[in-house]
Order: structure tokens, then sequence, then C-alpha cells
């Protein structure tokens, strides 16, 4: 296992823990974010020992990849309650379950689904910047760094950002043939996934979920 | 060669994406905390306007108080006590008979001097009204009231009376004190009502008189005439402590003055769980 995988699962580990240590108190979207960090860890657990036994792992990444998303949906849909948001969300639900169960017969084909990838990164971005619209038009009385909504958004939109250029880039013919560049770009994914899950192990810390409403005061804990 | 310019161009369109990624959440931070201290600002502005409100409501009410201690010195006491001194200067100690009923008639005198400034007193005590409570100040008033003889008082009570904080009972009480003194001077009614409707969500007040009445329109036409300011205080001093207030009156009709004022229930409603 090299150190990189080590950093990784122990932010993993570890923010389940601080979702353990606070599950009692947390509201819904933090127990949402607490149930992803354990699913996410149980994956990636099985994700390495498959790699291990089999040499490979990608069908098992792509059979659970829309529970991931499933699971992020469900806390933004919890966070912001909008009717046009609402809908926004089911829509893309809908659109990256057709396409998943449309790709379905090339599961166990070698290959990354790019266009489901780069679809969700889309969604999950523009949910995180319609989240921060809302965040920055209402609720001021609570210190920006106090509210766990904004490290979830910003841990979302950091890793998403990364994801469109990494998975954008990574199969481009110059970066496929490059080893540097490949290097590079794993490395920002890196990266991004440490900052993703140290920002949502944060805001299970901080518990303080902002729920946003599209026009009344925000309901906090 | 090739390859290390394709390089140059990955890091960077990387390194652009991280750079707007760190422009955008700087600007997040930084228009969050303007917004948030624009906030602060009207927080602070409209904690500062209340306070200069109660502060001014409350000079009102003290000089208020200030003037019915006056009059009521004047109108009732001061005329008592003449009159016990006209009975003990107009005494003859020839007319011994005379002057047994003129003893007994000055005793008398003086002892509803007495009893009207024991009254007095506590009608304008602010400590015995936040004792007693506003139920049982309404009370008082009403019995000193229809002791007077010349208006008959009801009161009403709906639903399982309890306590307000003590601000707003003095509050209201001074509301009602108001009310009472506007029916008595201007309303020429014979009978006065006070309900108290005690809901857990809402708590009612209407003091409600079967007298002259008056044209509610005049009331906006003469918003600067002592008749409309008096309303106005009164409207300002509801206001202060969350309470509605109302007025309905016609000619002829007497008048009805209500104030509901919430009541803060325990929220245990946090957010969505």
């Amino acid at each position: 296992m090299n150190t990189s995988l080590i950093i990784y699962y122990s932010i993993l580990f570890f923010s389940v823990l601080v979702g353990v240590y606070k599950f009692k108190r947390l509201l819904l979207a933090g127990r949402i974010i607490f149930y992803l960090l354990c699913f996410i860890l149980v994956k990636e657990v099985i994700s390495y020992i498959i790699a291990l036994k089999f040499g490979f792992n990608i069908w098992f990444y792509k059979a659970l990849s829309p529970i991931d998303y499933i699971i992020l949906c469900c806390i933004y849909y919890t966070l912001y309650k909008a009717k046009v948001f609402h809908y926004y969300v089911l829509v893309s639900l809908l659109v990256i379950l057709g396409l998943f169960i449309s790709n379905l017969s090339d599961i166990t084909n070698q290959s990354i689904d790019l266009s489901i990838k780069l679809l969700k990164s889309f969604f999950l971005v523009s949910f995180s910047l319609i989240l921060f619209g809302r965040i920055v038009s209402e609720n001021y009385e609570i210190r920006l760094f106090k509210n766990s909504s904004v490290w979830f958004n910003s841990g979302i939109l950091i890793f998403y950002v990364i994801n469109i250029f990494f998975w954008g880039l990574f199969n481009l013919p110059f970066v496929e043939k490059g080893e540097l560049a490949k290097k590079i770009s794993r490395l920002v994914f890196e990266y991004g996934n440490y900052i993703m899950y140290s920002f949502f192990c944060i805001s299970l810390y901080v518990n303080n979920f902002i729920l946003y409403n599209r026009t009344s005061n925000s309901n906090h804990d | 060669m090739i390859e290390s310019g394709q390089i140059k161009l990955f890091v960077i369109i990387a390194l652009l994406i991280f750079i707007l990624l760190v422009i955008f959440i700087f600007f997040f931070i930084v228009l969050y905390f303007k917004r948030q201290l624009s906030y602060k600002n009207k927080i602070y502005k409209f904690q500062s306007q209340f306070a200069q409100t109660l502060l001014q409501s409350q000079l009102e009410i003290q000089e208020q108080t200030l003037n019915t201690i006056s009059q009521e010195i004047h109108d009732n006491i001061g005329q008592v006590l003449s009159l016990a001194k006209l009975n003990l200067g107009t005494m003859d100690l020839q007319k011994p008979d005379l002057l047994q009923q003129k003893i007994d008639d000055s005793k008398v005198l003086v002892g509803k001097a007495i009893q009207d400034l024991r009254d007095l007193s506590r009608s304008i005590n602010t400590d015995y009204v936040q004792q007693m409570g506003l139920l049982r100040a309404i009370e008082y008033e009403l019995e000193l009231l229809s002791k007077a003889g010349k208006h008959k008082t009801i009161i009403d009570i709906q639903g399982a009376v309890y306590r307000l904080d003590n601000q707003k009972e003095l509050i209201l009480f001074r509301i009602v004190q108001e009310i009472l003194n506007n029916v008595i001077k201007h309303a020429n009614a014979s009978r006065i009502t006070v309900h108290l409707n005690y809901r857990p969500e809402l708590f009612i007040l209407c003091v409600e008189d079967n007298g002259e009445g008056f044209d509610i329109s005049l009331l906006k036409e003469s918003e600067n005439s002592k008749f409309g300011i008096g309303i106005k205080n009164m409207h300002n001093r509801a206001k202060l402590i969350g309470a509605e207030y109302s007025i309905n009156s016609s000619k002829g009709n007497g008048t009805q003055v209500s104030i509901s004022l919430p009541m803060i229930l325990n929220s245990t409603d946090h957010a969505n769980n």
C-alpha cells in the first residue's frame, strides 16, 4: 500500500470516527454525509482487496458509481429547500441513472465512463454554485467557517472542478502519451480527494448545518 | 519537444483552474463578510433605535404618571383636605353640638384623603403592579372606578391565566390606565368591560365601553392633535412589546380598544431533522 493510499484511507477513517462521535447530534444532512463516508470507506477497502486479487477493479467502481451520486443528491436535496432546485436535482439524477443503465452492458469493460464522470461533476459543481449563491444571500448571523454547509459545499466544489479537469484532460492523446502529465493529473486528483474528505470531516465536526429555503430565513441547529 | 510544450499547456490549464477556484472562494468569503458586516450594522442600528424608543416610552409613561398624580392631588385629595380645613376653620367652640358634627365630618374627610392617597400610590407604584400581576392590577383599577360610582365595571377572563414578563405587564397596565382615563374623560360611558383572553399562543386584552364613541376617520385627520398623539403613544407602546393595537369605534356605539400579544412558544423545531 503506497503513502497516498494510506493518507486517503486515514482521512476517510478519521472522518467516519468524527461522524460516529457526533452522530446523535447530527441533522439529517450531516447523517447522510456520515453514511456517504461510511459507504466510500467500505467501497475503497473492497476495491483495494479486489485490485489485489484480480489486478483490476474498474468494474467495481463503475457498478457503484450511481450510489454516491444518489447520496450526494440527497444531501443537496435536504440542504436547500427550493422547488426548482429539487426538480433540477431529480432531473440530474434521472439523467445519470439513465446513462448508467444504458452503459450497463459495458460494465466489465476496462475503460472509464467519461461521459457519466463529467456529467456528474458538472451537475455537482452547479449544485455547489447554486448553494453558494444562496449562502451568500442570507443568514449572516452565523460565522462562515462555523457553517457545515459551507465546508461540505467547498469540498464538493474543489473536488469536482478538479474532477472535470482530471477526467476532461486525462484521456487526451498528449496526456496519454506523457507520463509526467499523467503523474501531475493523478497528484491533483489525489489532493482533490484529500481536500474533499477533510472538508466533509470538518463539516461533521463543526456540526452546524444551515438548511436554506428559497425565500425565508434559514434554519440551523 | 512536442510533449514538453503540451505538458506546459497542461500545467497552465491546471494552474488556471486552480487560480479560478481560489479567486472564487476568496470572492465568496469577502462578499459574505461584507454582507455580514452590513447586516451587523443594521442589527446594531435597530437595537439602538429600539432602546431609544423604549427610553422615550418610559419617559412618556413617567410624565403621564406625574400628570396623573398632580391631577389626582388637585382634583381629589386637595379638594377633600380643603374641605376638611374649612370644616376645622369654621368650628365654633360656643356650639358644642355642631362642634362634634364638624369633627366627625373632618375625620371622614381626612380618612377619605388617606384612602385616596393610598389608592393613588398603589396605582402608580411599578413594584406593586409587578407584584400583583396584570390581572389583579386591572381588577384593582376597575374596583376603584366602580367605587367612584359613575361607571359599572365588568371583567371577563377566558382561558387559563398566566403571567407575562414584568416589563410587558407594566406596559400593558399603563395602556389600560390610559384607555380608562380616556373613557372617564371623553366617553361619557356608564359601563366599562375589560376582556382578557389567555390563549396559549396569544394574549388578547380588550377594553370596551358603552359611551358616545367617535368617528374613527377623525383619528387619521387629527394625528397631530393631543387626541391623536395619545392614541399613537399607546400604539407605539404596544408595538414596543411586540403587540398589535387596534381601535374600533363609531358615533353612539361606544369604543373598543384591543391589544393582542403573541406568546413566544418554546421552539423545538430545530431544522428538519
